[in-house]
């Protein structure tokens, strides 16, 4: 099937963004995008396998294993000596709604115990997922353990399989993606806090770029292949900048101004927990790595200030302010300079 | 069909006859079905609400041989499992061949078809969403019961409904992706089509070739923002019929009357204004940039946006009057709105909804099936005794059933005990709740009542299913008093949501004529009791609870409007109510 290229997509930018930083630096923890319908969350977030740079992995390994043990290995691959390795495209890993918990961990091969009674482990999603995103749709539909199951998992970076007779640990690390109408039922706040990134898909209701996104959608349908041929050079441009962002994600500098104003503006809308300050910060880096830049300046903790604590407030019952809005008066009144 | 010329003809059929009424259904409803089946992926398919048994038949029989020439249209019944909506284990199948064996489910065996949906307006959430994700993807993917694939699954969505009102409908998760909506109370039992099949055939080839000026897309996107039509899918599903009518034409190239059929089919049912088509402003002229812009084309574009947008107006006039015809026939008590009983599991009680493991001996009841498949695998590995059953099935193979049911509704009655109401009309308020609570023992729903007046609010009654207690405590209901209304409001939350701790579903009843004169420290005073009541209905309302406000004053006043409205209450003044209708709205409220 022929996805609809990320670089094609009208507007948006927020979750564009989002979502580039957290594949430039997934301890950002995910991101949620909430908003109405017909926004393009979906397309945006399907479409963001076109722009992960390939990966290596240990050949023969179904946990998707890398050759080197940084990101945690398999038991198998865990023994020593060297492995041939080959180039795979990152995985981008659609959980289906109705999804069971036996094929999320992975359980008992059912083939190869009926036909020859063998016990053998048949990895599942969260094997295929590791070194890449997990995306689920309608995340406030999701059945509570499941989703439980799969926030331990993001935060231990590994999964423990404890079913059927069968004991297996092996790594799983993801980028965490869910999608949904906060008209249809609200998050859990545990949940909300989970995720990294937390960005508000708004209708754009500029005619111009309605006019232009239905050109395109149109264009596309008439025929897929010519317009991903049309779109391949900037596709390829995005990947390039997330492989040179990852690279210099390294050497980024936070400067001392920076953290205490962060810390200052956690503190002043009250985010519960250290984990607002970590994603802010975070959030800084990867988006001055993706601009090409070597130190964060408070334009940068500006622009993800709002996706990194929106959905960190305390809610009051009392005042209907928007989070978004929060945040802004916030930042106006900590980043005057 | 609404064509260019027949505009003043359309908009004189509110008040035509049936005969023309049935004409024009069944041509608006043979264009959205072959538009339809000429763009699967882009429309999604039709909604057709409150068509009859006969027409409904029609309509799948006419899409089904549009859309495939070998697929039959396929039923989804609303309550669907997973297996049978996507796939699963064919236990029988896979019991005897010693392998997995998967059977298909309804939506990848409907690839290249159609799918018919009766009752949609029942169709849960969930199943909705599973729905909406085959159509996004084009196919479907399963992750369950060991098994893993993944099919193509493109079809064509027709959904029967038949609401009454606007509290039910297709769930929005589906219905946003589909194009096409149809009134159909006048489609008639049986009729010919006016599109064939082999006009259709050659639309479907010219299909891509038609050319789609970028002035209608523009004028179409006008037409949507005028109408307040902010879903891009909508600008989509136009722009994608445009095209399909062009085809149908058998014109090259999309023109003006195309256009404007498309927006009358695509955006007339989704206009909401429309009483006042006359007094709106006329759409304003795109600013200056944009002209410049466009260059010549732009005088041209302005006018089709209005043809289009009063296209689309005169569709929705006709779909509201059709709807008007169609609801004077039927005599439905008013829907509030406010939700029902929360869904709570349990192991007891209530619709299936899945297997757990378990200890059958301690809880639930034994999920045959599914322990039969939990043990299923293990056959062959499992030693087999000499003599023994042919199964063997060990503890860990137990599955429960796990069941969902509504959890219990308890209608808390906040009653104004003080000396205004008491004066007025708190007899008839008393007489409203004992009619309304001779029918709550039946439906196993309990009562409680809560009384302020003087400084403070009691708990007259917590939370019972006797009704001999409850006519005792309304009997002895001392009235007179100041009104300290905001610590009645408090006291009514703390109650409920002590109730929703015990997986109760509180619905909250005020009696009330909202003239607060105590605060919540218990000064009297009329302005600051007034604000104290506005803070605690203001926090009431975080809490999302279903609230009735029942004015009790002689005279419906704008206290208590106001009041109920910060409250997110539903609100009805007592004197146009006698005990039956107060009773039926309390009714329609808990059960809707």
């Amino acid at each position: 099937m022929t996805l609809f290229p990320f670089a094609a997509i009208v507007g948006q930018q927020d979750l564009k963004d989002a979502l580039m930083m957290a594949a430039i630096e997934p301890s950002i923890g995910g991101v949620l995008a909430l908003g109405d319908r017909g926004t393009g969350k979906s397309t945006a977030i399907r479409a963001l396998a076109e722009l992960l740079p390939e990966i290596d992995i240990v050949k023969g390994c179904r946990f998707n294993c890398a050759p080197d043990s940084s990101a945690g290995m398999c038991e198998a691959c865990s023994k020593p000596g060297r492995r041939a390795t080959r180039r795979v495209t990152a995985p981008v890993v659609d959980l289906p709604l109705g999804a069971t918990e036996d094929r999320v961990t992975g359980a008992l091969d059912l083939e190869r115990a009926l036909a020859h009674g063998e016990k053998q482990f048949e990895p599942g999603l969260l094997a295929r997922a590791h070194r890449g995103f997990l995306y689920i749709d309608e995340v406030n539909l999701l059945d509570d353990h499941l989703v439980d199951l799969l926030l331990d998992v993001a935060a231990s970076g590994e999964n423990v399989v404890e079913r059927e007779g069968l004991s297996i640990r092996h790594p799983s690390r993801f980028v965490l993606v869910g999608s949904g109408n906060p008209e249809e039922g609200d998050l859990r706040p545990q949940l909300l806090d989970r995720f990294g990134l937390c960005v508000d898909v708004r209708t754009t209701s500029e005619m111009k770029e309605r006019i232009e996104i239905v050109r395109r959608r149109d264009a596309y349908e008439r025929n897929p292949d010519n317009f991903i041929e049309v779109w391949a050079d900037a596709t390829g441009e995005l990947r390039e900048q997330i492989t040179r962002a990852r690279a210099l994600m390294g050497c980024i500098e936070v400067p001392e101004a920076i953290l205490e104003k962060a810390v200052e503006l956690c503190c002043k809308l009250g985010a519960d927990g250290l984990r607002g300050e970590l994603t802010l910060l975070r959030a800084a880096r990867a988006r001055a790595a993706l601009d090409g830049a070597e130190t964060v300046s408070e334009e940068m903790l500006k622009s993800v200030a709002v996706s990194a604590l929106r959905h960190r407030l305390r809610k009051d019952p009392l005042d209907d302010t928007d989070a978004s809005v929060r945040v802004e008066r916030a930042m106006a009144e900590v980043l005057v300079s | 069909m609404i064509l260019p010329g027949h505009l003043d003809e359309a908009k004189g059929l509110c008040r035509e006859t049936l005969a023309s009424l049935q004409t024009e259904a069944a041509r608006k409803a043979d264009l959205m079905l072959a538009l339809a089946s000429l763009l699967p992926s882009r429309t999604g398919g039709l909604i057709v609400d409150g068509a009859s048994p006969d027409a409904a038949a029609q309509l799948s029989q006419k899409l089904s041989g549009w859309t495939s020439t070998k697929a039959r249209a396929r039923r989804l019944p609303v309550g669907i499992s997973d297996d049978g909506l996507s796939g699963g284990l064919d236990l029988a199948a896979t019991l005897a061949a010693g392998r997995p064996i998967t059977q298909t489910g309804i939506l990848s065996a409907a690839d290249g078809g159609c799918i018919v949906i009766p009752m949609a307006e029942r169709l849960p959430r969930r199943t909705a969403a599973q729905i909406s994700r085959a159509v996004d993807c084009a196919g479907i993917s399963i992750e369950r019961e060991g098994i893993s694939l993944s099919a193509p699954a493109r079809f064509v969505l027709l959904l029967l409904s038949d609401t009454a009102d606007e509290s039910e409908s297709v769930p929005d998760i589906l219905a946003t992706r589909i194009a096409f909506r149809l009134q159909g109370a006048f489609l008639p039992p049986l009729w010919v089509s006016t599109i064939d099949d082999v006009s259709l055939g050659k639309a479907r080839q010219a299909l891509v070739n038609v050319e789609l000026p970028e002035r209608c897309i523009e004028a179409m996107a006008t037409a949507c923002d005028t109408l307040g039509i902010s879903d891009l899918r909508v600008l989509d599903f136009a722009c994608a019929s445009m095209r399909g009518i062009a085809a149908l034409a058998g014109a090259s190239c999309v023109q003006d009357e195309h256009a404007q059929l498309a927006a009358s089919l695509v955006l007339g049912p989704r206009v909401m204004m429309v009483a006042d088509p006359e007094d709106r402003e006329p759409p304003p002229p795109p600013p200056e940039a944009d002209q410049k812009d466009n260059g010549g084309d732009d005088q041209p574009m302005d006018d089709l946006a209005e043809i289009m947008i009063s296209a689309a107006r005169y569709a929705a006039q006709i779909d509201a009057d059709v709807k008007r015809q169609k609801n004077r026939r039927r005599i439905k008590g008013e829907v509030a709105s406010g939700k029902s009983g929360d869904m709570i599991d349990s192991w007891q009680r209530g619709s299936r909804i899945d297997a757990r493991a378990g200890d059958p001996r301690r809880q639930g009841r034994l999920d045959l099936i599914a322990t039969l498949r939990a043990a299923a695998p293990w056959q062959k590995i499992r030693p087999r005794r000499e003599g023994g059953a042919t199964i063997s099935i060990r503890a860990t193979d137990f599955r429960l059933k796990r069941f969902r049911h509504r959890s219990e509704a308890v209608v808390i009655f906040a009653v104004d005990a003080s000396g205004s109401a008491a004066m007025n009309r708190l007899a008839e308020a008393k007489g409203a709740i004992e009619f309304l609570l001779s029918g709550c023992y039946a439906r196993r729903e309990s009562v409680a009542v809560l009384a302020f007046r003087r400084q403070s609010a009691e708990v007259l009654l917590p939370p019972t299913r006797s009704l001999t207690r409850v006519k005792r405590s309304l009997a002895g209901l001392p009235g007179g008093g100041g009104t300290p209304l905001a610590a009645g409001i408090s006291a009514a939350q703390i109650l409920s949501e002590q109730e929703l701790r015990r997986r109760r579903s509180p619905y909250i009843v005020f009696l009330s004529d909202g003239q607060a004169n105590v605060g919540l420290d218990g000064a009297s005073g009329r302005e600051g009791a007034s604000a104290d009541a506005n803070r605690m209905a203001r926090r009431l309302k975080g809490a999302h609870l279903p609230i009735l406000f029942l004015d009790t004053s002689r005279r419906p006043n704008a206290d208590a409007r106001r009041l109920s409205e910060e409250m997110g209450a539903l609100y009805r003044p007592l004197p146009f109510a006698d005990g039956k209708s107060v009773s039926d709205t309390v009714r329609n409220v808990l059960l809707s």
